[in-house]
C-alpha cells in the first residue's frame, strides 16, 4: 500500500507544522497576555489551529493533535496535572466536543465554531475551576469570561476561514 | 458568516447580558462577612462590619505568603506568589456573592451574608 502510506506521511508532517505553529501562537499568547483586559484570558490562537485541523482532517484526527498539543504545553508551560493545567484541559475538552459536533453541521461556518469554542472553553473552565476550588461562587466570573470570549472566539474563527480558503484556493490552484 | 453563525453570535451577547443583569441584581449588603478559605477549609471568617480600619492578613501557601487587605466594605488580595496573579488583578471584591481566588494556591476570598452561610456543610471557628 505505498499511496496510502505516502498520504498519511504527507497527513502527519502537515499537522506537525501545525502543532509547532500552535506551541508557537501559544507561546507568543502568553507573553501577549499583559495586554489583555482580564489576566489570565488568552485570545485563543491555538484555537484556531483546532479550529483548522478540525476542518480538514476531522474529529478522530484533530482529537489526537489536541491531545499532543495540550501535552506539549503543559510540560512547556503550567506543569502536567497543576490546577492550572487541569481548568485548561477542562476548557480544551468540553470546547472540542463542541466545535467537532459544530464542525459536521453545514449551517455553520468556522467563524460560528470559533464563538462556541470560546464560550465552552470558559464553561469548561469555570466547570473544573469550581470543583477545585469547592464554591460555585466563581461563577460570578462567567460573564465577563462570554463577553470577552465573543470578539476573541470571532476573531479566532475568522482567522481559521481565512487559512483555510487560502488553503483550499492554493490546493486547487497547485 | 453563515445564518446558524450570526445566531451563534446573538445568543451568546444574550447569555453574558443575562449574567451581567444577574450579577447586578444582586445587591450590597450592611451585613457582610468575610470567608478566607485555603484547602476548601475555612482560614478566616470577618464581620466586615465591625472592621475599623484597613487591616492585613497573611496566609501562608505552598509558595510563599498571600497577602490579603480588607476594611469595612471589601476585601482583596494585595499580592501572591501564583504565576498568573488572576487573584490580584481581581481587585477589591465587596458585594455579597463576589470572589477573588486564586486557584494555584487555593485560596479562595469570598463576601458572604450571613443567612447564607447556612448552606456551607462544616464552618471552622
Amino acid at each position: 500500500m505505498p499511496s496510502s502510506n505516502k498520504l498519511a506521511l504527507r497527513e502527519l508532517t502537515q499537522m506537525g507544522i501545525l502543532l509547532a505553529g500552535a506551541i508557537a501562537l501559544r507561546l507568543i499568547e502568553n507573553t501577549l497576555s499583559y495586554l489583555m483586559p482580564l489576566p489570565g484570558a488568552h485570545l485563543g490562537l491555538a484555537n484556531c489551529i483546532t479550529i483548522i485541523v478540525l476542518y480538514l482532517y476531522g474529529p478522530k484526527k484533530a482529537f489526537l493533535f489536541l491531545t499532543a498539543r495540550i501535552i506539549l504545553v503543559g510540560l512547556l508551560f503550567t506543569g502536567l496535572l497543576t490546577p492550572g493545567f487541569l481548568i485548561g484541559l477542562g476548557g480544551a475538552l468540553l470546547s472540542f466536543l463542541v466545535m467537532a459536533l459544530g464542525s459536521g453541521l453545514t449551517v455553520l461556518s468556522p467563524v460560528g465554531i470559533g464563538l462556541l469554542g470560546a464560550f465552552f472553553h470558559n464553561v469548561g473552565q469555570i466547570t473544573v475551576a469550581i470543583v477545585l476550588m469547592h464554591t460555585t461562587a466563581l461563577l460570578s466570573y462567567l460573564p465577563v469570561l462570554i463577553l470577552l470570549g465573543i470578539p476573541t472566539g470571532f476573531f479566532t474563527g475568522f482567522l481559521a476561514k481565512l487559512f483555510l480558503d487560502r488553503l483550499r484556493s492554493y490546493w486547487e490552484n497547485k | 458568516m453563515r445564518k446558524a453563525d450570526y445566531l451563534v453570535l446573538v445568543a451568546l451577547v444574550l447569555i453574558a447580558a443575562l449574567g451581567y443583569g444577574l450579577l447586578a441584581l444582586r445587591g450590597n449588603s450592611s451585613n457582610k462577612i468575610l470567608i478566607i478559605k485555603h484547602d476548601n477549609a475555612i482560614v478566616e471568617r470577618i464581620a466586615l462590619k465591625g472592621v475599623q480600619a484597613e487591616t492585613k492578613l497573611s496566609i501562608p501557601v505552598k509558595d510563599g505568603t498571600i497577602k490579603i487587605r480588607y476594611d469595612k466594605n471589601g476585601a482583596w488580595v494585595e499580592s501572591s506568589p501564583c504565576p498568573d496573579k488572576i487573584c490580584v488583578h481581581q481587585g477589591k471584591i465587596t458585594k455579597p456573592g463576589e470572589t477573588a481566588a486564586c486557584v494555584p494556591e487555593k485560596v479562595l476570598l469570598a463576601i458572604e451574608e450571613p443567612a447564607k452561610e447556612a448552606e456551607h456543610d462544616a464552618i471552622i471557628k
